[in-house]
C-alpha cells in the first residue's frame, strides 16, 4: 500500500526529530552499548585475571575443599538473621563467593538482599574477604569489574541515579523504536535504497551510506531498541506496577512466585545433603555446570536448592533445576520464571540475550558490535544531515555539540580506561574510573572551546584517542596485569585480543590523523599562493 | 501576505495538542493499558504471562499509540482513541483493585 504525500511528509519529519531530540545521548547510549557487549570480556581484561575457572564446577570442587565443608564452617560466624537464604556463585576472579542474607524492603520500596558475603580461595580454603551489606553494594564495589561496571552504567542509566538514568534510556530506547519503524515505513524504494551507493557526490554520498547502513540493520536498531526500553521500563517502573496489580504491591510476593520454589512452609530444623552431591548430579542430569546456586530457608525442612546452568549452546536461556533443600531429592527442572514453561517466560528469558548478543559466544558479540557501530554511524550521520538542511544560527547548539561528541566521547571513554589501570592497584577504581571520564570530558569541551574549529577538533580528537588506546595498553602491562605467555599460558586468550584490537585501532586511528593532517596542509599549500596572488 | 503568516501560526498553535498527545500523554496511556492488560490476560498455567506479556510488550504498545497520534489525520478521532483505550483499562484496574478481598 502507497502511502500518501502527506503521510510520508510527516514521517520524514518523524524520523528526524525521533533522532535530533535526544541525539548526543543515544549516541552515548550506543557507543558504550557497543563496548558493554564485552563486559565480561573487557572485566577480565581489565583485571588481568588469569584465573576464572568455575568453583562451582564438580571438578574444581573435587580437588578443593568441599563445598559444603565451606558453608558450614562460616554459617556460625554469620548473623543469624542472615540465614534465610544462601548463594553460591564464582567471584569475578574465579574464587567462590557465599553469601548469607535475608530480603528486605530498602527506603525506596525495592527489595534487597542484605547479609554477609565471604570470598574464599577454593584452593586452601581461606576466607579472602569478609563484608556485610546489600548485593547491589557489593557488586559496584568490586573493583575487577569498575571498568566494565562503568561502561555498562553509562549505557544502561548513562552513570545518573536511579530511577531517573533508566527512565531517560528508556524513553531513548522508544526513540530510536520510532526512528526504525519511520525510517522503514518511509521509505518508498527500500529493496533498490539498501544497494544504492552514489560516490561522486559527497552529500549525496553520506545520504546513501546512512541509508544503506541504516536499511541493514534495521531489524537489528528495532530489536535493541525494544530489548533496551523493556529493561529500562521494566527495571524502574514496570516490576512495581506489576507487583502493585498482580499482589497489592508485595514485590517480594511477586518474586516468590514468579522465581521461588514454593515448597510448603516447614520450619524444622534439618540437616541437608551435600551441596557438593547436587551439582554432580546437576552435572550428571543436563552434562553442564550451575553457575549461580541459591538455597531457600537454608538447615530447615521446606529448604529448596535452586541451580541456575547457563544458556545452552542450542538455546537463548537457560533453566533451573530445583531439589528438595532437606533430601537432596530431585524435584523439577523449572523455566526461568513460573513453575511450568510459559510464553511469557520464553519471551522474558529471550529479551537478555537478544539485547547483549551474547547467545552464541564471541562470534555473536562480534556481530552485535558490529551493528552497534554501524548504528553510531546511522545516528552521526542522521543528525549531520538533518542539520545540513538547517543552515544557521538556530541548532548551533547541536551542532557543536554532535561535532564534540562524535570523537569525544569515546575518547573520554578512552580516559576512564587510564584512570582504572592508574587506580586499580591501589584498591580506588570504583571511584576514579568515572571520574576519569569525567575529567577527559572536562577536558575534551575546555579544548573545543579554545580551538573552534570542529575539523580540526576532530583530528585531534582522533590523534589523541588513538595514543590513548596504546597507553592502555601499555599500562595494563605496567601496572602488574599478565603478559601474554602468561595470559596464553592460562588459557585467557580474551587478554591478548583486546591488546591487539586497541593496538589495531589506536594505529588505524593515528593513520587516518596523518592521511587528514596531510590532506589538510597540502590545500593550505594550494591556498596560500592563491590568496597571496 | 498577512494570510500566509496566520497559516504559520495556525499550523505552529495546532502542533502542540498533537505532541502532547503524542508525548507525555502516550507515555502515561501506555503505562496504564500495560497495568489494565494484567487483568484480562489469561495467567496461564505458570499463573505469570498476565504480568510478564503486558511488561514485554510495553514498547510495542507505546509505539502503536504513539503512531496512531502522529498519523491520524483526525486529531479529535486519535485523541478519542486513545482516551478510550486508557479509560478502558482505567476502568478495569479500578474494577480490579476494588474487587480485591481485604
Amino acid at each position: 500500500m502507497a502511502l500518501s504525500q502527506e503521510t510520508t511528509k510527516q514521517l520524514v519529519v518523524i524520523h528526524g526529530w525521533s533522532g535530533i531530540l535526544l541525539g548526543i545521548l543515544l549516541y552515548a547510549v550506543l557507543v558504550t552499548g557497543m563496548v558493554a557487549v564485552f563486559s565480561e570480556e573487557i572485566s577480565h581484561w581489565s583485571a588481568g585475571l588469569v584465573n576464572t575457572e568455575n568453583p562451582l564446577s564438580p571438578s574444581v570442587a573435587a580437588d578443593a575443599t568441599p563445598l559444603q565443608d565451606i558453608v558450614d564452617r562460616l554459617e556460625p560466624q554469620v548473623n543469624p538473621e542472615f540465614i534465610e537464604e544462601v548463594a553460591l556463585s564464582a567471584t569475578t576472579k574465579g574464587d567462590l563467593n557465599v553469601f548469607f542474607h535475608r530480603h528486605q524492603t530498602n527506603d525506596e520500596g525495592v527489595i534487597e538482599e542484605y547479609g554477609t558475603a565471604f570470598e574464599v580461595d577454593m584452593s586452601t580454603g581461606e576466607v579472602l574477604e569478609q563484608k556485610t551489606g546489600t548485593g547491589l553494594e557489593f557488586f559496584r564495589t568490586d573493583e575487577d569489574r569498575a571498568l566494565s561496571r562503568f561502561l555498562v552504567s553509562v549505557h544502561t542509566e548513562l552513570h545518573l541515579p536511579r530511577p531517573w538514568g533508566l527512565l531517560l534510556t528508556g524513553i531513548l530506547g522508544l526513540m530510536m523504536m520510532v526512528a526504525a519503524v519511520s525510517g522503514l515505513i518511509m521509505h518508498r524504494h527500500l529493496l533498490k535504497d539498501i544497494f544504492t551507493l552514489r560516490r561522486n557526490n559527497p552529500l549525496l554520498a553520506v545520504k546513501d551510506t546512512h541509508t544503506v547502513a541504516g536499511s541493514w540493520g534495521l531489524p537489528f536498531a528495532f530489536v535493541l531498541a525494544f530489548t533496551g526500553s523493556f529493561f529500562s521500563f521494566a527495571g524502574s517502573v514496570g516490576l512495581p506496577i506489576m507487583a502493585m496489580v498482580g499482589f497489592g504491591g508485595d514485590q517480594e510476593k511477586m518474586f516468590q512466585v514468579m522465581i521461588g520454589s514454593q515448597a510448603e512452609e516447614n520450619k524444622t530444623p534439618v540437616q541437608g545433603p551435600a551441596i557438593d552431591s547436587m551439582l554432580r548430579d546437576v552435572k550428571s542430569r543436563v552434562g553442564m555446570d550451575a553457575n549461580f546456586v541459591v538455597i531457600e530457608h537454608y538447615g530447615r525442612a521446606d529448604a529448596s536448592a535452586n541451580f541456575f546452568l547457563p544458556a545452552p549452546e542450542e538455546g537463548l536461556s537457560g533453566d533451573t533445576l530445583v531439589y528438595a533443600g532437606a533430601t537432596g531429592e530431585f524435584i523439577k527442572r523449572k523455566p526461568f520464571l513460573g513453575q511450568q514453561p510459559s510464553v511469557g517466560s520464553d519471551l522474558f528469558s529471550i529479551m537478555a540475550p537478544l539485547h547483549f548478543g551474547n547467545f552464541g559466544g564471541l562470534i555473536s558479540k562480534a556481530v552485535w558490535f558490529a551493528l552497534g557501530f554501524a548504528m553510531c554511524f546511522v545516528t552521526v550521520t542522521g543528525i549531520n544531515m538533518w542539520l545540513h538542511r538547517r543552515p544557521g544560527g538556530s541548532f548551533n547548539w547541536l551542532r557543536i555539540g554532535m561535532g564534540i561528541s562524535t570523537y569525544g566521547i569515546p575518547l573520554a571513554l578512552l580516559g576512564s580506561g587510564v584512570a582504572f589501570f592508574l587506580t586499580y592497584g591501589s584498591g580506588n577504581a570504583s571511584f576514579w574510573t568515572p571520574v576519569g571520564f569525567l575529567l577527559s570530558s572536562a577536558v575534551v569541551l575546555g579544548y573545543a572551546g579554545w580551538l573552534r574549529d570542529s575539523e580540526r577538533l576532530n583530528h585531534h580528537f582522533l590523534l589523541v584517542s588513538g595514543v590513548l588506546c596504546l597507553v592502555v595498553v601499555l599500562l595494563r602491562l605496567a601496572t602488574g596485569g599478565p603478559g601474554w605467555m602468561t595470559a596464553l599460558a592460562a588459557q585467557q586468550s580474551i587478554i591478548v585480543t583486546v591488546d591487539l584490537l586497541l593496538m589495531l585501532g589506536g594505529a588505524a586511528m593515528i593513520y587516518r590523523y596523518r592521511v587528514a593532517a596531510r590532506n589538510r596542509r597540502r590545500l593550505q599549500n594550494i591556498a596560500q599562493p592563491l590568496s597571496a596572488g | 501576505m498577512s494570510g500566509v503568516a496566520d497559516a504559520v501560526v495556525e499550523k505552529k498553535v495546532a502542533i502542540w495538542p498533537r505532541v502532547l498527545l503524542a508525548g507525555p500523554w502516550t507515555l502515561v496511556a501506555a503505562f496504564v493499558v500495560m497495568a489494565g492488560m494484567a487483568t484480562w490476560l489469561p495467567a496461564g498455567a505458570a499463573q505469570v504471562d498476565n504480568l510478564i506479556m503486558p511488561l514485554v510488550l510495553f514498547p510495542l504498545i507505546w509505539v502503536i499509540l504513539f503512531f496512531a497520534a502522529c498519523l491520524d489525520a483526525n486529531l479529535r478521532r486519535a485523541t478519542l482513541i486513545s482516551l478510550g483505550i486508557t479509560g478502558l483499562h482505567g476502568v478495569l484496574l479500578a474494577w480490579h483493585f476494588l474487587n480485591i478481598p481485604a
